[in-house]
């Protein structure tokens, strides 16, 4: 069997949604994530790709045990993270970091950038000098391509552009030497110009440190780039999961493919003015609360039927480590 | 007359703090004919927002205009008084925002606030304005019964969709549209585009200005585009030829920064270094400490703007006189 880093069973979380006044009853809950399965490999890049409110972060924050189950199941190399001791709780937290979307404020902005990445070794007792701890921090900070690290060190948050704040938060993670990293929209808030030198980064310390990533991200240019295989997820179910070659380049779910019909492109030659567009689909995501009965997509689907209505289609294998939950997948798959 | 409906030349906008001053927009010039969409595109600090608030004379402080014309059918905005260029706002120039939400009276129901927007502007009954903001409704695709609706109960995508209704209240000649999807999912996105894109072919006498940080959001809509750097104007040309045949290199290599999700083997590259701090901008070219072709005199001078090829104009010292690309840009050297 493969080396499995994590294991996802069943994992659901949903949120109490909060009641209106004077509303009677309750019981109405936020399907967040509805019944999620998938594993990640050791070394992969695995990437949930969807619109927002679709649960991709949610996953995330439960990998890493920031939020409470609902149900199902996460195994961290085999140990289940939501029993553990809280001995071994701390040294999951070193092992599993995250990079989250905004520098500006996932840093703290009173502390410099030496004190950013010495408190992490401190907390978790990684070094047991001072001399230990300006190694770690010189080594860390030339392995995220920042050239004269001592400039770097006495500056504050508010100095940097966000490019270099980008590769602190990255450093940050790092310094810690974890073996699995959730990185949470990482380039979203950073300018076009210099998101794909973050991405070559991430690329280049998964090869050199031997890191496992979950990549969460709406942007789906940037997970074909970046990811090994990606889940696409609608309403807190995936509704696609496969290598990003084929899920991104060739969807077969019609939601993914209308996903990628809508998006905006500068190949010139495929390029059309707007009005030409075909319409994509119409509406907009439904509630989290109201999730339609069936395909939860069904009331968007161009093609759903009386069967889409009644039967929520589970995920099938259409190729090789290619699986799609629609009824009639394999008719769409033909059709593009 | 001529064809041209927005004139702007040499128009400078500071923003003057305490301890600096921040030359958000520092000699731009650029026209924007009737019909025509202009795509203004750059990054965060570029300036490209600060150009659509200054045309509305509505800058945030400490903005100011310091000098240059933006005319406006020939009538030179900066000379009219408060109340002359109230009525052009919203009446010629109305402005579709990024965060609808903050656009509307969270306490007014959207129907009448369209409705308000025609009565301030058009001495008409109100029966014809009510009339007027329910057919804008209908065009915009949000159902009629969305007039009684107040602004947190429309989804992002039908609160832009009736913001632009209301841009389009008073039959403006051009709307600026600032980031306009950009807090939108990529579904709700194109249907918002492609619904601007009708708009424009539908009436006749729209011309837009839509600025954005994304090319490819920007490329489906415009007819020429306008790239922006540091304050400054670097390059600008039709749509297809910007993206095509870009001349500058800062356009070269913002082009190549966009991730191409058709290719099987996806190449995109980051620009060295990063934006300038407007506080204290470079000297000469204020792309020239990124630029990977800068020479000598791109420290020293301000390129000046020329039409380097038909219809296509380039602010860059490698087109002049004794420049490497004086006899044309060499191809895909990148």
């Amino acid at each position: 069997m493969e080396d499995l880093i994590i294991r996802v069973e069943q994992l659901r979380k949903w949120f109490p949604a909060k009641k209106r006044l004077l509303e009677r009853g309750g019981g109405n809950w936020v399907r967040a994530v509805d019944d999620v399965d998938f594993n990640i490999s050791k070394g992969e890049i695995f990437g949930l790709v969807g619109e927002s409110g679709c649960g991709k972060t949610t996953t995330g924050r439960l990998i890493l045990a920031l939020e409470d189950k609902t149900g199902g199941n996460i195994y961290y190399k085999n140990q289940e993270i939501f029993v553990l001791k809280k001995r071994n709780q701390k040294e999951l937290r070193r092992a599993m970091q995250v990079i989250f979307q905004n520098p500006y404020e996932s840093l703290e902005s009173r502390l410099s950038i030496r004190q950013l990445l010495s408190e992490p070794l401190s907390v978790h007792k990684m070094a047991s000098s001072e001399s230990e701890i300006r190694s770690k921090i010189k080594g860390i900070l030339s392995e995220v391509d920042i050239a004269e690290p001592d400039e770097f060190l006495e500056k504050h948050p508010f100095e940097l552009s966000g490019g270099q704040l980008q590769r602190i938060a990255i450093a940050r993670a790092l310094i810690l030497e974890p073996d699995f990293v959730f990185a949470d929209e990482p380039v979203s808030m950073l300018d076009v110009s210099i998101r794909a030198g973050i991405l070559k980064l991430l690329l280049k310390l998964r090869e050199k440190l031997g890191l496992t990533y979950l990549f969460v991200t709406h942007d789906l240019a940037i997970s074909k780039f970046t990811c090994d295989r990606v889940a696409v997820m609608y309403l807190g179910k995936i509704v696609e999961i496969g290598p990003s070659q084929e899920v991104l380049g060739r969807p077969l779910h019609p939601y993914a493919q209308a996903l990628r019909t809508a998006l905006p492109t500068l190949d010139t030659d495929k390029r059309k003015n707007y009005r030409q567009l075909p319409d994509v689909i119409g509406g907009e995501i439904p509630n989290a609360i109201d999730i339609p009965l069936g395909c939860r997509f069904h009331p968007r689907c161009p093609y759903a039927t009386e069967l889409c209505k009644e039967k929520e289609p589970d995920l099938r294998e259409l190729k090789k480590r290619h699986y799609v939950a629609c009824h009639y997948a394999e008719d769409l798959g033909l059709k593009h | 007359m001529t064809d041209l409906l927005l004139d702007v030349k040499d128009l400078r906008a500071y923003y003057c703090l305490p301890s600096s001053t921040v030359k958000a927009i520092d000699g731009v010039s650029f026209g924007i004919s009737r019909t025509e969409a202009l795509g203004i595109i750059g990054e965060s600090g570029s300036g490209k927002s600060t150009i659509g608030w200054a045309i509305l004379r509505a800058l945030p402080n400490p903005g100011k205009i310091v000098s240059g014309e933006i005319r406006l059918d020939g009538r030179n905005l900066l000379e009219l008084d408060r109340e002359e260029m109230r009525k052009i706002r919203w009446k010629e120039i109305a402005m579709v925002t990024q965060s609808a939400m903050s656009s509307f009276d969270p306490l007014m129901r959207i129907g009448d606030q369209i409705t308000e927007a025609v009565l301030v502007h058009e001495d008409i009954p109100q029966e014809d304005a009510i009339r007027r903001a329910k057919e804008l409704l209908e065009k915009v695709s949000l159902e009629p019964s969305r007039f009684r609706s107040y602004p947190h109960e429309l989804s992002g995508g039908m609160r832009q969709r009736a913001m632009i209704a209301m841009a389009l209240a008073c039959k403006p000649k051009l709307v600026i549209a600032d980031e306009p999807t950009t807090a939108l999912d990529v579904i709700v996105q194109a249907q918002i585009l492609k619904l601007m894109d009708n708009l424009k072919s539908e009436l006749k006498s729209l011309s837009i200005m839509f600025i954005s940080h994304d090319l490819s959001v920007v490329a489906g809509i415009s007819d020429k585009i306008l790239v922006v750097y540091g304050g400054k104007m670097m390059e600008y040309g039709a749509t297809n030829e910007i993206i095509k045949n870009p001349l500058h290199p800062y356009t070269i290599d913002f082009v190549n920064a966009f991730p191409n999700i058709g290719e099987t083997n996806m190449s995109f590259e980051s620009i060295p270094g990063n934006p300038p701090d407007m506080r204290t901008p470079p000297s000469g070219c204020v792309f020239h400490p990124r630029c990977k072709y800068a020479w000598a005199k791109c420290t020293e001078a301000v390129p000046s703007w020329r039409e380097v090829e038909k219809d296509h104009f380039v602010a860059c010292h490698l087109y002049e006189v004794g420049g490497a690309w004086e006899h044309g840009r060499p191809h895909h050297s990148s």
